[in-house]
C-alpha cells in the first residue's frame, strides 16, 4: 500500500507556545502546552533553524530520543480515555509531531510504540482527531510499521490502525484493487492476532458496495475468516463481524457462503450460537440474521430460526451492550415476517420481554429496544396483541407515554400503533378510553417531531371508531391539533394528521362530521387536495369520500361554496395524478353521485365538462382502461350511481355518456378479468337498457 | 387477525374500500361490496314448531383481510323477545378461499356431512358440489366465482350480558352475492332448531346509489 | 345467535386426587452418600477448576506452584498475569496514576474503549487525594479531570456529585458517601480493572468456581420442593446435613 510520505511537520510550526523552544530548563513540564512544545523540540535528527533546545540537554541522539519517548508516553497517558485532553492537544497542534515520530526512520521502537498508541488514541471517538491523524499521513506509516521486526511495534501499529479504521472518517480501502486485496490477505495470514484482528476490521470497513463484497468473496476471504473462529475470543468476534459485513444485503455472496464447502461456514456460525461468550452468541445471531435477509432460501431451517429467537431472548438478560442489542436484533429478525413472529409467540417472547421490562427501569436503552421488539411482535399477530394488552405491561406502556426520554415515548407509541392495527381490537374498544387517548393527544404537542409522528401513527389507528360508544377521541381536542398539524411544513406530519382525520371521519355521525369540516375549513381542504405530496392528496380525498358517505347533505361542502373543493378534485383527476389519488377521487365522485339530481349533475360536469375544445377525451375513459382494477371499479361505481334506475334524469345522462364514448368503453369491458369489474359492467349495461333510450348505438 | 395494512413509510397508493389488498393478485375472492363499513339489513327467521318469528337484523363489516381470509363485524338483532334493547354481537368470519379455509369447518361440532348439507342449501353452491365431492374442493379457483362463501362465528355480546337468554354457541354458513351484495345464511347449532335462515341486503336506501367508506391502518 | 334452551346436565363428578399431604420423597444421608460415591469426577477437571480460579483472580505464584505440582497447564500465559496483577495491586494500594500508566502500556485501547472504567479510575484518584488531605490538589483535579467526564457523559454526573461532596465535609469518614473512602471502593475499582484486562486478553473475566456453587445452590432449591435430602449449606465444609422431614 503506497505510503504517503508526509515529512513530519517542522517543529517550529508545531510549537504553539512561542516561548517553548527557549525554555529548555523548564523542559520537565507536563502541562499540555509544555508537552507539545517538548515534543516539537525533541527527536534524534538535528532540527534546522530551530531556536535550539537550549542548554543543558545535549543534542546527542540517545538522550533526545529518550526525551521524546517520555514526552510521547506522557501525552499518550493523558489522552487515552480523555476526550477533553484529546481536543486540547489537537488545538495545540500536537498530532503532526506525534505522527512525525512514526515517519522518522531513526525512531526507536520505544518511540514508535508510544507514538502509534497516541495516534490510535487520537482517532478513537473524536472525529477531529481522526481527521488530524489521517491528514498527517499516519495510515501510511503505520502500515509500513506492520512489517517492523519488533513485535511490540507491530502490535502497537496494528492496534492504532484498527482504531483508525473503526472511525467513521476512515479512509476508503478499495479491495477491488489487487494490491490492496493481497495486502489484506497477507494480514489475514499473520501469526499475530492483533494483525489479523486489524485485517478483520479493514474488511468490515471495505464492504460498502456489492462489488467489493463480491471481490472479497471471490478471494476466499469469508472462508479464511471462518477458519480464524478457533482463535481467541476477540479475534473470533472480529471475524464474525466481518463475515456479517461481507454478506450483508448481498444475495450472491450470502448464498455462496452458505453453500461453499457443503455449508461448512454456515454450520460454524450456527455452532457459535452455543458459545460461552454472550457477545459471540449475539454476533452469531446477527450474522445469521444477515444471511437470512440476504438469501432466504438458504435459511429455511425452522429449528435454527427458533433457536435464534430463543438465544436472543436469553441474551436480553445479559449486562451491558449485549443485553441492549439483543432485543434490537430480535426486531430485525422478525420484521415483516409472519412466520417468524408466529415462532416467536411459541417461545413466549411477549411474556419474556414483558417480564424483563417490568423488572427493570424504563430509563435504559434496553427498555427502548424491548418496547420496539414488543411492538414488532404485535405487527401482524392477533394473539400477540391480546397477550400484550392483557399483561401488566400494558399499564407500563401507558406510563411510558409520559416518560422523559423521547425514545421511550416513541417506542410506546409504536406499541400502541401495532396493537391497534386490528379491527378486532378496535371493535373491543379497550383502547378508546381516556387513559390511552389523553396521553396520546398530549404527545401531538411534543417538542420532538419523531414523537409527534409516532403518536400520530397510534392515533390514526385508534381513531377508527368501531365501537357503539361515543368517541372519546372527538372530545379530547384532538381535531384542532390535527388540523393544525395538517398545515405543517413537514410532509410526514401533514400526511399522518390528514390520515388520522380520514380515519376519524369513517362512519362518523353527521353532526360530528360538520364539526370537523368547520375546524378544517374548506379552503384548507382544497389546498390539501392539491398538496405537493401525492400521498397527502390521496388521504384528503379519502377523507372527503368518508365525509359524504352516509351524509348526503355534506355533498354541499364539496359542490357548494363556489365549488372550491370539487374544482380541486376535478383538477387532480384531469392532471394524470398518482393512481391512489385517482382512485380516491373517483370514490368521492361516486359517493356524491349517489345523491340527488343536483349532485349527479355536478359529478357529470366533472366527468364531462363543457369544454370548448373536445380534443381531450374525458379522463373517465382512461380510468376505465387502467391496468389497476381498483381504479376501474371505482369509476364503474361512479357511473352506476350516475345512471341509477328510477332517477329522473338518468336517461339523459346515459345519452351524454354515450356521446362521450364512455358507454362504448364500458361495453368493451364485458369480459374484464376482474370479477368485480365484470359484475359492475353488467349492472351498468342493464341500467342503460332500463333507461330505455337507445344506449346501444 | 390483522387487516392488510400499510407500512408507515410508504402508504399504499391503491387502497380499496375498507382495506388494502394487493391489486392484481388473483387469488383472494374479493368484492367491493364486501368491505369495511358496508352495512346489511334483513331478517333472521327464528321459527320453531310453535310459531313463526323473525328478528330484524343489521350487520356491519368492521374489517376485511382477504389475504388471510378473515373478516369481522357486528350483528344487531332487533325485536328480540327476551331483550328490551337490540342485542349486538361481535363476529369473526372465515372466507372459503381454498387457501386459508375450505368448505369443511373442522370444528364447532360441525361434521363434514353437516357442512355439505348446509352449503347445499345455497343454490349457488350446487355447481361446486361435484368438485368438492371429488377432491374436497382443493383445486377450486374461487377468485372468479360470483359468490363468496363464509362462516361467521359470533365471539361475544357487545351490549348485553351473557345471561340475556341468547346463545352464540353456533355459527352461520353464509353465502354472499358479489353482484348485488345480498347475503343469505344458515345458523348452525347442534342445540338449536336447524336451518335458521338469515337474509340480508346491502343498505343504500337513502341514497340513489351505492356509497363507500374506508379506513386505512398504519 | 339463538335463544338458549335450559339444558340440564349432569355435573360430571370430578375425580379429585387423593389429597396430597406433603408427600415428599425422603432420601436418607446414607442413601445419598452412597449415590454420591457412585458419581465419578475426573481429577483433571478439578485441577483445571482450581487453576482457572487462581489464574483469573491473579494469584500468580500460587498458580505457578500449582502448575508445577499438579502438572495442570494454566490457560493463560502466567507472564501476562503478572502484568495484570501489578495493575491490580497499584489500584489496591491507591496508586491510581501508576495503574493507568501500566494499563496503557499493556494495551492502550482498554481505557479508550471503557469509558466507565476510565471514569472510575479517575474517581478513585480523586478519592485518594481527598484521603491524603490534599484538598487544593483535589479541587483542581476535580475541576480539570472529573468535570469534563461529566460533560462527556451525563450518566457520570451523579457519581461525580457524590465524590465532590466529600470535599465539603470536615469529617469525611462519617459523612454521607463516606463509604467511597473505604478500602472496599478500591477493591471494587481493582476488580473492574481486572475484568477489563482479562476481557481485552480474550479471557473470561469470571472464574468458573462461583458458577458451579451457584448451580449447586439453585439445584438444591429446586430439589427442595420435591425431595427431602441431605443439603449442603456450608460450602466451605461441604457437610451433608441430615434431611429434615
Amino acid at each position: 500500500m503506497p505510503a504517503t510520505a508526509s515529512g513530519g511537520a517542522r517543529p517550529e510550526e508545531a510549537a504553539a507556545a512561542p516561548s517553548a523552544s527557549a525554555s529548555a530548563a523548564s523542559c520537565m513540564g507536563t502541562r499540555p502546552e509544555e508537552l507539545t512544545a517538548r515534543l516539537a523540540a525533541s527527536g534524534p535528527s538535528p532540527v534546522a533553524g530551530c531556536g535550539g533546545s537550549g542548554a543543558g540537554v545535549g543534542a546527542g541522539g540517545e538522550a533526545a530520543e529518550h526525551e521524546r519517548v517520555l514526552v510521547l508516553r506522557e501525552i499518550k497517558n493523558q489522552i487515552i480515555g480523555n476526550r477533553t485532553k484529546k481536543l486540547l492537544y489537537l488545538r495545540l497542534g500536537a498530532v503532526p509531531a506525534v505522527v512525525a515520530a512514526l515517519a522518522e526512520p531513526g525512531s526507536s521502537p520505544a518511540a514508535l510504540v508510544q507514538a502509534a498508541a497516541a495516534a490510535g488514541s487520537f482517532s478513537c471517538g473524536v472525529d477531529d482527531g481522526a481527521r488530524a491523524v489521517l491528514a498527517a499521513g499516519a495510515v501510511g506509516h503505520l502500515t509500513r510499521l506492520l512489517a517492523h521486526p519488533d513485535e511490540k511495534v507491530v502490535d502497537a501499529s496494528a492496534r492504532a490502525l484498527r482504531m483508525i479504521y473503526q472511525s467513521k472518517l476512515a479512509p476508503k480501502f478499495d479491495v477491488n484493487n489487487g494490491k490492496n486485496m493481497d495486502f489484506v490477505l497477507s494480514l489475514l495470514n499473520s501469526e499475530n492476532e492483533n494483525v489479523t484482528e486489524l485485517a478483520a476490521t479493514i474488511i468490515s470497513h471495505s464492504c460498502e458496495n456489492s462489488s467489493e463484497q463480491l471481490s472479497l468473496c471471490s478471494a476466499g476471504v469469508p472462508q479464511k475468516l471462518v477458519s480464524l473462529f478457533g482463535g481467541s475470543m476477540n479475534l473470533r468476534d472480529a471475524c464474525l463481524d466481518s463475515v456479517t459485513a461481507v454478506i450483508r444485503n448481498n444475495r450472491e455472496v450470502a448464498s455462496r457462503f452458505a453453500s461453499t464447502d457443503h455449508g461448512k461456514g454456515f454450520r460454524s456460525v450456527v455452532g457459535l450460537l452455543h458459545d460461552r461468550s454472550p457477545r459471540t452468541r449475539l454476533l452469531a445471531c446477527l450474522c445469521l440474521i444477515a444471511l437470512g435477509h440476504a438469501s432466504p432460501c438458504h435459511f429455511q431451517d425452522k429449528q435454527i430460526k427458533t433457536k435464534l429467537i430463543m438465544v436472543l431472548l436469553e441474551l436480553m438478560e445479559e449486562p451491558d451492550h449485549v443485553g441492549d442489542e439483543a432485543p434490537l436484533a430480535l426486531t430485525t429478525l422478525i420484521k415483516d415476517s409472519l412466520e417468524l413472529q408466529k415462532q416467536a409467540l411459541t417461545t413466549n417472547a411477549v411474556e419474556k420481554l414483558s417480564n424483563h421490562l417490568l423488572a427493570n427501569s424504563l430509563e435504559t436503552k434496553r427498555a427502548v429496544t424491548i418496547l420496539l421488539a414488543l411492538s414488532e411482535l404485535c405487527s401482524k399477530l392477533e394473539e400477540s396483541r391480546s397477550q400484550l394488552m392483557s399483561a401488566e405491561v400494558s399499564t407500563l406502556i401507558l406510563e411510558a407515554l409520559k416518560h422523559d426520554w423521547a425514545d421511550i415515548r416513541v417506542a410506546a407509541c409504536s406499541c400502541l400503533k401495532n396493537i391497534s392495527r386490528s379491527p378486532k381490537v378496535l371493535s373491543g374498544g379497550r383502547l378508546s378510553c381516556d387513559t390511552v387517548i389523553g396521553p396520546l393527544v398530549q404527545l401531538l404537542y411534543d417538542s420532538s417531531t419523531s414523537v409527534q409522528v409516532a403518536a400520530l401513527g397510534a392515533i390514526c389507528n385508534i381513531a377508527v371508531n368501531l365501537t357503539p360508544r361515543k368517541s372519546v377521541l372527538l372530545h379530547s381536542g384532538v381535531v384542532s391539533q390535527l388540523v393544525h398539524l395538517s398545515k405543517s411544513m413537514d410532509p410526514t406530519l401533514r400526511l399522518k394528521s390528514v390520515w388520522a382525520l380520514r380515519n376519524i371521519m369513517f362512519l362518523l355521525s353527521p353532526k360530528d362530521k360538520d364539526f370537523i369540516v368547520k375546524e378544517l375549513t374548506l379552503s384548507t381542504l382544497s389546498s390539501l387536495i392539491c398538496d405537493s405530496e401525492h400521498f397527502v392528496q390521496e388521504q384528503t380525498l379519502a377523507l372527503v369520500h368518508n365525509l359524504v358517505d352516509g351524509y348526503v347533505e355534506s355533498a354541499n361542502y364539496v359542490i357548494g361554496e363556489d365549488g372550491m373543493v370539487i374544482d380541486a378534485i376535478a383538477r387532480q383527476l384531469n392532471n394524470a395524478s398518482a393512481l391512489g389519488v385517482c382512485i380516491q377521487g373517483m370514490f368521492v365522485l361516486a359517493n356524491i353521485a349517489a345523491g340527488n339530481e343536483m349532485n349527479k349533475e355536478a359529478v357529470m360536469n366533472v366527468l364531462l365538462p363543457h369544454r370548448p375544445d373536445r380534443i381531450k377525451p374525458s379522463f373517465v375513459v382512461n380510468f376505465l382502461q387502467s391496468k389497476d382494477k381498483q381504479l376501474r371499479v371505482a369509476t364503474l361505481w361512479c357511473l352506476l350511481n350516475l345512471i341509477y334506475p328510477k332517477c329522473e334524469a338518468s336517461s339523459g345522462r346515459v345519452i351524454r355518456l354515450q356521446t362521450a364514448g364512455v358507454i362504448q368503453q364500458v361495453k368493451s369491458m364485458i369480459n374484464d378479468p376482474c370479477l368485480d369489474c365484470k359484475l359492475r359492467v353488467r349492472m351498468l349495461l342493464e341500467h342503460c337498457v332500463d333507461n330505455a333510450d337507445d344506449c346501444f348505438m | 387477525m390483522p387487516v392488510r395494512v400499510v407500512d408507515t413509510a410508504t402508504p399504499s397508493s391503491q387502497p380499496s374500500p375498507g382495506q388494502d389488498s394487493n391489486a392484481g393478485q388473483p387469488s383472494p375472492p374479493s368484492c367491493s361490496l364486501l368491505s369495511a363499513g358496508r352495512c346489511f339489513a334483513g331478517t333472521q327467521n327464528v321459527s320453531s314448531l310453535q310459531k313463526d318469528e323473525a328478528w330484524k337484523v343489521n350487520v356491519r363489516i368492521h374489517g376485511c383481510d382477504l389475504e388471510q381470509g378473515y373478516l369481522c363485524g357486528t350483528m344487531e338483532a332487533l325485536n328480540v323477545p327476551l331483550a328490551d334493547t337490540p342485542v349486538v354481537t361481535f363476529w369473526e368470519g372465515e372466507i372459503v378461499d381454498a387457501k386459508n379455509y375450505t368448505f369443511f369447518t373442522g370444528k364447532w361440532e360441525a361434521s363434514p356431512e353437516d357442512d355439505i348439507r348446509h352449503w347445499s342449501k345455497f343454490s349457488s353452491f350446487t355447481p361446486l358440489l361435484s368438485q368438492i365431492e371429488t377432491d374436497g374442493g382443493k383445486s377450486l379457483d374461487l377468485s372468479n366465482y360470483p359468490h363468496i362463501f363464509m362462516r361467521w362465528k359470533e365471539q361475544y355480546f357487545v351490549n348485553v350480558g351473557v345471561d340475556c337468554g341468547l346463545t352464540i354457541a353456533g355459527f352461520y354458513y353464509v353465502c354472499f352475492s358479489c353482484s348485488d351484495g345480498s347475503i343469505s345464511g344458515f345458523y348452525y347449532d347442534p342445540n338449536s332448531s336447524p336451518f335458521q335462515k338469515l337474509e340480508l341486503k346491502c343498505t343504500n336506501e337513502k341514497n340513489s346509489g351505492f356509497t363507500f367508506s374506508s379506513y386505512e391502518l398504519q | 345467535m339463538f335463544l338458549s334452551r335450559i339444558v340440564l346436565r349432569d355435573l360430571d363428578s370430578i375425580d379429585s386426587p387423593a389429597s396430597m399431604a406433603s408427600s415428599k420423597k425422603v432420601v436418607t444421608r446414607d442413601e445419598w452418600e452412597r449415590k454420591l460415591r457412585d458419581v465419578k469426577i475426573r481429577k483433571e477437571d478439578m485441577n483445571r477448576l482450581v487453576m482457572n480460579f487462581l489464574v483469573t483472580e491473579g494469584f500468580v505464584d500460587a498458580a505457578d506452584k500449582f502448575r508445577i505440582e499438579s502438572g495442570t497447564q494454566p490457560e493463560i500465559d502466567l507472564a501476562t498475569i503478572t502484568d495484570r496483577m501489578e495493575v491490580k495491586k497499584a489500584v489496591q494500594s491507591g496508586n491510581v496514576q501508576e495503574a493507568i500508566e501500566k494499563i496503557n502500556d499493556l494495551n492502550p485501547t482498554i481505557l479508550d474503549t471503557n469509558p466507565q472504567l476510565y471514569f472510575h479510575l479517575q474517581q478513585q484518584k480523586l478519592i485518594e487525594l481527598i484521603r491524603a488531605g490534599k484538598i487544593s490538589e483535589a479541587l483542581e483535579f476535580a475541576q480539570e479531570e472529573l468535570a469534563p467526564r461529566g460533560e462527556e457523559n451525563q450518566t457520570f454526573l451523579e457519581e461525580i456529585e457524590k465524590t465532590v461532596a466529600l470535599l465539603v465535609f470536615e469529617d469525611v469518614k462519617n459523612c454521607p458517601y463516606g463509604e467511597l473512602l473505604d478500602v472496599s471502593q478500591r477493591l471494587k475499582t481493582a476488580s473492574e480493572v481486572n475484568a477489563a484486562i482479562l476481557t481485552s486478553q480474550s479471557h473470561e473475566k469470571d472464574p468458573k468456581l462461583p458458577s458451579l456453587l451457584k448451580m449447586l445452590l439453585w439445584t438444591q432449591n429446586q430439589l427442595d420442593e420435591k425431595v427431602a435430602y441431605p443439603r449442603i449449606d456450608d460450602f466451605a465444609t461441604a457437610e451433608l446435613k441430615d434431611p429434615s422431614i
